[in-house]
């Protein structure tokens, strides 16, 4: 089904839909509200003038009984009647009841021919009444009647049956059974039962369908098909309905019963509204009501009307709404099939061609200009499939290309390939043969690094650790050398400077080698490495090397420094004197020339004693000079005999001083130039008395203790001490603490450069002034001391 | 001139170098009146007042101090520094007079704010003329920095 069709349909479907619901509203009315619709409407009118009309009938019916009731009294209470009757009923009873001869009897009677006559005359003046008659209410003769042939004849008998059996004064009976085909009603009276007479049945007879009917007639206020029907308690007719009723012949029908709904109803004493097929079998509207007669007689009212006549103009409405919601709804159709039609043309082409498009023929175009969105669609469309062009023809070109390159690429790529395999194998022979080792530190984010043979071999790690971590490589390193690592590396990595660094790493054995280590990150496209990799090489007897030189350097530095000291220390105090010599020379030529010669004796003193300092501090300067060259052979010294000699030395000073001096008795022999550690002793134990100061009780003692592989010989003092502040000083050359004091300021430092050359130290400890000193030096024993005679001719 | 001689602090400790710089000012009549003191212990005690608090009339704050550098105990230089940190002392002139030429010492004498650096002449006539000339120009021609009271 095409798209046009579909929407049309569509439209076609709701349309209909909504007018078939306003009608059905306007109709039916809507559910669950007072709105009946037009149906309900007609209905519930129909049904008010069926209960109207209805309650009117049983109103005409039961007054017309009672006036035939009024009749029968009037009648019977007539004087002439009632007299003429009474008569006749007690000459009845004196004859015999044979009938034949009742008959003949009352026939013989002028009194029955009265009573007819007066009957007769009676009927005159009641001309509703078909026929009036008496019957003696015992034997049912007929006594006088309006018709000669009846009187002298019996009553029917059940009949008579009937009328006995009812006990009120006046009653009615229906006796359809009549030979003219109509329904009578029997207006029946007892009467004369006063004094001896016998009762009599004053007995009128009214054709229903003569006098009754008429007084139905219900006009045009029910329409055409409204009709009153009269049913006995048995549903059987009363009156000749207005057609025959359904499968019978119209002589029998009054004897019928009839089977309807609202007749059933009626007969059986009940009132009220019921829609029912009708005698005729048609639908009609019925309301039924009934009247009691004596005797369970009763008389059944249906008024009735065919429902086709109520609902007749309303159909005709339907009719009209249908005809005029079908010319809608061909409208709407006719209107969506345009719609559709707008909507849908444009729609198909854009299918068919979008159809076209997927089958591969690009060439094909909506083209059609649409106004609105569709327009919007279709161009759109189009241009699609004009860029949808250009890509094939794009793609097509660069597939074109891009296969020309990928031969190319392929050819290049198996150049490049054995380009690489040879360089592997190169690769292979250098790892081999290469002197460094390699490091590939190939997986940065989980810390895994390939070394080469050599350089597990390097590091002394087993084969089996040629797979590792850099962090693990990391915890090695010289806790010294981490932070010139990290920095390295850091500067590698976030400044791209060259990766060369060196390193201790610490091997298994626990030893430390120097290695130094090249390498270079790659990066990926934002600059942060993935992988580095690089070179390894053992450097640790290059590193030896050259912090034996950096040692050596340094040593000579200081040696320099050491030098130039002395040299401004020698010029500045050998000066000294010169300047005293030269100023003061030049003031005894002035005092000479001017001749003054107050304090030309002093002044040359002076020179004199200048003179003479210089010379000693030549003297000690070449002393000095000599210790770096240790000159004399080196020999075994005992420290006791190097007390001793120096205390024989110095013994002048010491009486003239009243020093005690104490010499310990296990003082060790000692390795070296005893010359030079007797200048030692004598300069220590000399400073001591020098500085003994006030000390009335001085005292000196000569004391060693062994100390490791160290003799450490002490000269103690109560003396002055030093003060704390000028315990390094004092060793310094030239350096004095007292200006007064006669000496050069070589003596101590002449000592310690001595015991300095023997491979010890010389150092003072004193709780500072007043508190005394010891002097101690230090001595290499054994091994140490055995180097130093073997190096005996080492230039210092 | 000022008519006051002019007061002078001397720390050498060569007795010999002391008296020819006396006898030098003597024979160039400077009115003078100097304090020799023989090491830079010594000097400083005198300097800060160890003791005595306050400069006053017994005892004068010195116009200038002659300082060697090669003294014993405290050295020169560390006098110098020992001056020159000291607020009440460090407007004080002081003289660097010394044998040594070194290098090292000129610079840190002059680091230390030395006023001058004067090295000791060998020859005896530049001895008494450098004397003569540096008695008048501290004396003559020198503002002093601690108006006298």
């Amino acid at each position: 089904m095409s798209l046009r069709s579909k929407m049309a349909l569509s439209f076609g479907i709701l349309s209909t839909v909504v007018l078939i619901a306003v009608s059905l509203t306007r109709t039916f009315g809507i559910p669950f509200t007072s709105d009946l619709g037009s149906f309900g409407e007609a209905r519930l009118e129909a049904v008010r003038s069926l209960t109207l009309v209805a309650d009117l009938m049983k109103d005409r019916v039961t007054d017309w009984l009672s006036e035939r009731s009024s009749d029968a009294r009037a009648i019977s209470e007539t004087v002439l009647i009632a007299s003429l009757t009474a008569g006749m009923t007690n000459q009845m009873l004196k004859s015999s009841t044979d009938t034949e001869t009742i008959h003949g009897f009352v026939k013989a009677q002028p009194e029955f021919q009265s009573l007819s006559q007066q009957l007769k005359d009676m009927l005159r003046s009641y001309k509703r009444y078909e026929a009036i008659l008496v019957a003696e209410a015992n034997s049912g003769v007929v006594i006088g009647s309006t018709d000669d042939r009846q009187v002298g004849t019996s009553l029917d008998k059940a009949l008579l049956r009937r009328l006995s059996d009812l006990d009120s004064e006046t009653f009615f009976v229906i006796d359809p059974i009549h030979a003219d085909q109509s329904a009578h009603l029997l207006t029946v009276r007892r009467f004369g039962s006063a004094g001896s007479a016998n009762p009599c049945f004053l007995v009128m007879t009214v054709d229903l369908e003569r006098v009754l009917k008429p007084l139905l007639h219900v006009g045009a206020g029910l329409g055409r098909s409204g009709e009153v029907v009269l049913v006995d308690q048995d549903s059987k007719l009363l009156l000749k309905p207005s057609q025959a009723p359904a499968g019978m012949s119209p002589p029998g029908f009054l004897r019928s019963r009839i089977e309807t709904k609202p007749a059933g109803l009626a007969a059986a004493g009940k009132e009220g509204v019921v829609a029912a097929k009708d005698y005729r079998g048609e639908e009609v509207l019925a309301a039924y009501r009934s009247v009691e007669l004596s005797g369970k007689q009763r008389i059944g009212i249906v008024v009735k009307r065919d429902i086709a006549e109520v609902f007749g103009p309303l159909d005709k409405r339907v009719l009209a709404a249908s005809l005029i919601s079908l010319l809608g709804i061909l409208c709407a159709s006719g209107m969506g099939f345009w719609i559709a039609g707008k909507i849908a043309g444009p729609v198909d082409s854009l299918t068919r061609v979008a159809r076209e498009v997927a089958g591969g023929n690009l060439d094909a175009r909506v083209g059609a200009r649409v106004p609105g969105e569709l327009g919007i669609l279709t161009d759109t469309f189009d241009a699609m499939v004009d860029r949808i062009r250009r890509w094939q023809e794009d793609l097509e070109s660069q597939v074109k290309e891009r296969t020309a390159e990928l031969t190319a690429e392929i050819a290049e790529r198996e150049r490049v390939e054995d380009a690489l395999r040879a360089s592997e194998e190169r690769f292979e022979l250098a790892v081999k043969g290469a002197n460094d080792g390699l490091w590939d530190w190939f997986d940065m984010g989980r810390d895994l690094a390939w070394f080469s043979p050599r350089f597990t071999e390097m590091v002394g790690w087993p084969d089996r650790d040629r797979i590792g971590s850099l962090s693990h490589l990391q915890s090695l390193v010289h806790p010294k050398d981490r932070g010139k690592v990290m920095s390295a590396i850091r500067g590698h990595v976030d400044r791209d400077e060259p990766l060369d660094f060196e390193c201790r790493v610490r091997t298994p054995s626990g030893e430390y080698r120097w290695f130094r280590w090249r390498g270079e990150a790659l990066r990926n496209s934002e600059g942060v490495p993935t992988r580095m990799a690089g070179s390894l090489q053992d450097v640790t007897d290059r590193k030896m090397a050259e912090e034996e030189l950096e040692r050596l350097i340094a040593e000579l530095e200081a040696k320099n420094a050491e030098l130039e000291r002395f040299t401004y220390t020698v010029s500045h105090d050998l000066s000294s004197p010169l300047i005293t010599i030269k100023t003061f020379v030049g003031f005894v030529q002035e005092d000479l020339r001017q001749g003054n010669p107050a304090s030309v004796n002093e002044d040359l003193d002076r020179i004199s004693r200048a003179a003479e300092k210089m010379s000693v501090l030549l003297d000690q300067l070449l002393e000095l000079s000599r210790i770096g060259r240790i000159v004399n052979v080196p020999t075994e010294v005992p420290l006791h005999e190097l007390a001793e000699e120096t205390v024989d030395l110095l013994a002048a000073r010491i009486a003239e001083r009243q020093v005690v001096v104490d010499i310990a008795l296990d003082l060790p022999t000692v390795f070296g130039d005893r010359a030079r550690l007797m200048e030692v002793m004598q300069n220590l134990v000399e400073n001591a008395i020098k500085f003994m100061g006030d000390q009335p009780n001085p005292r000196i003692r000569i004391s060693a203790e062994m100390k490791g592989n160290e003799v450490i010989v002490s000269v103690s003092d109560n003396g002055m001490g030093v003060d704390l502040a000028y315990q390094e000083k004092i060793f310094g050359l030239f350096e004095k603490l007292d200006p007064a004091c006669q000496g050069t300021g070589i003596g101590l430092a002449l000592a310690k450069r001595i015991v300095e050359v023997h491979g010890g130290r010389l150092w003072v400890k004193s709780e500072g002034p007043g508190q005394g000193s010891t002097f101690s030096f230090s001595l290499p024993t054994g091994q140490e001391a055995a180097l130093l005679s073997s190096g005996g001719d080492h230039e210092g | 001139m000022r008519g006051e001689p002019l007061r002078i602090l001397l720390v050498e400790d060569n007795e010999d170098h002391a008296e020819a710089v006396k006898r030098s000012f003597r024979k160039h009549k400077l009115k003078n009146h100097i304090v020799h003191l023989t090491d830079g212990e010594s000097a400083l005690d005198f300097l800060l007042g160890r003791g005595e608090h306050e400069w006053s009339k017994t005892r004068l704050r010195p116009h200038l101090v002659i300082l060697d550098l090669r003294l014993p105990r405290v050295d020169g230089l560390e006098v110098l520094r020992v001056i020159k940190e000291t607020d009440e002392l460090r407007r004080m002139p002081v003289i660097i007079l010394t044998s040594s030429k070194a290098e090292t010492d000129i610079a840190r004498a002059y680091d230390y704010r030395a006023n001058s650096y004067v090295v000791k002449p060998l020859d005896f006539e530049k001895f008494v003329g450098l004397m003569k000339d540096l008695g008048f120009y501290w004396l003559a021609w020198n503002v002093n920095p601690y108006p006298e009271t």
